[in-house]
């Protein structure tokens, strides 16, 4: 299922997919695959992403 | 949360001079090893001229000989007539046949054909004079009983070679000293060399950044799956191996080129899902670099294997040999990695 609160939410920092992984420390295929909901991340990679985001981990992983 | 890392964390300028200092001491090792290495080897090569009539030769025989001044292990190669055209108007109307004895009288090596090129196996030869003896057969019955006293068996079929003529025909033959130590030992070098190498290629081409993981949590579930895949498929073609010796289905390949073969397919299979899912290249190497990489050494291996196939080295004794073969499939590994990148990085172009 696609992720599309973890593409606004970057989106709305106007980040690239690059930048992010580089300040999580993944690869930006990583963070593509996420977003396209083709890998569950780990809750460490999910706190991070939420650190560098700047946001909960209900806001950007919770599936309502 | 960033965990202290266990392990030797070396500068990068240290771990160069290391690799390189290795490096140095190889070849030297190998240099050393080959100027201690004394190999004998002699050479008898002479013209002929045999005329044929009536089913008799002249003249009947030519022999030779030569010293061995130091004992160990040797290989004969055995060469006359256009081996290359087997045409029969172009070949002489005789069978040539060689035999090589030893002081005692000893038969040590012997083979007939009309134009030959051979190689023997390796033989153990003590100092002292060997005799090498030339027979020329110009009928079926001489022929016959030539081989009835040599090889225990007539010839299946009669030949059909022998016709009244003059020919001048060279005949050579070399003894080489042999040292199949010397091709472990070979091969060793070879292995510490590259593996040197390969650690030199890896420190030019990774990032010294130890805050950046090497591969991040999804590559290393990717890798895991690639692993399982390249297992398998190595465990079927083992199976498959297996099969063909317990039904007696021969493979034209050397044991050790089927070995190469079965880890060239599985590295393929494990490598073609690590680059589509962008688990090849860890997050610290420098992509382009390792790219070119790879394409030269494909290119290299290439070049060597189709300066085997050119020469001939590529079969021996009807099979790919692993001297030639290796190459080759190296540098279609290598070109088949070389080509999955390319592809992948389209895709990944059209994607953004």
């Amino acid at each position: 299922m696609k992720n599309l609160k973890l593409k606004s939410a970057r989106a709305s920092f106007d980040m690239s997919q690059q930048e992010l992984a580089d300040k999580v420390g993944v690869s930006r295929q990583t963070i593509n695959a996420i977003e396209k909901g083709d890998y569950n991340p780990t809750i460490n990679l999910c706190i991070a992403i939420c650190k560098a985001l700047n946001k909960t981990l209900d806001e950007l992983f919770w599936e309502e | 949360m960033d965990k202290e890392k266990k392990g030797l964390h070396l500068k990068r300028a240290t771990k160069l001079k290391i690799i390189f200092a290795g490096l140095l001491t190889t070849v030297a090792a190998m240099f050393a090893t080959i100027y201690f290495t004394d190999d004998q080897s002699y050479n008898l090569s002479w013209i002929i001229n045999v005329t044929v009539e009536d089913g008799a030769t002249d003249p009947a025989y030519s022999s030779g000989g030569f010293d061995i001044k130091k004992a160990g292990k040797f290989k004969f190669k055995a060469q006359w007539g256009d081996w290359e055209n087997l045409d029969p108007e172009t070949q002489a109307g005789f069978i040539t046949a060689l035999t090589i004895k030893d002081s005692a009288g000893e038969v040590i090596f012997e083979t007939t054909g009309e134009s030959l090129k051979a190689e023997s196996r390796i033989f153990d030869l003590e100092e002292g004079g060997y005799t090498l003896e030339y027979r020329f057969l110009a009928n079926q019955e001489d022929l016959d009983a030539y081989l009835l006293e040599h090889f225990g068996e007539k010839s299946e079929e009669p030949a059909d070679c022998f016709k009244d003529g003059t020919w001048e025909r060279e005949y050579s033959l070399v003894a080489d000293e042999s040292h199949p130590k010397a091709v472990v030992v070979g091969a060793l070098f070879g292995l510490i060399f590259g593996g040197f190498l390969a650690a030199l290629l890896m420190v030019l081409g990774t990032r010294d950044d130890k805050n950046v993981p090497k591969y991040d949590e999804r590559q290393i579930a990717e890798q895991g799956k690639a692993y399982k895949y390249g297992f398998f498929t190595a465990l079927m073609m083992l199976a498959l191996v297996a099969c063909s010796g317990l039904l007696q289905i021969e493979i034209p390949m050397e044991q050790s080129m089927l070995c190469t073969f079965v880890v060239v397919v599985m590295v393929a299979v494990m490598a073609t899902p690590l680059i589509m899912k962008d688990a090849y290249f860890s997050l610290r190497e420098n992509k382009r670099f390792l790219i070119i990489v790879v394409g030269i050494l494909g290119l290299v291996n290439l070049a060597i294997g189709v300066g085997a196939i050119a020469s001939g080295r590529i079969m021996a004794d009807g099979k790919v040999s692993f001297m030639g073969g290796a190459n080759l499939a190296a540098a279609a590994l290598l070109i088949y990695i070389e080509i999955a990148i390319i592809i992948k990085s389209i895709i990944d172009k059209k994607e953004d």
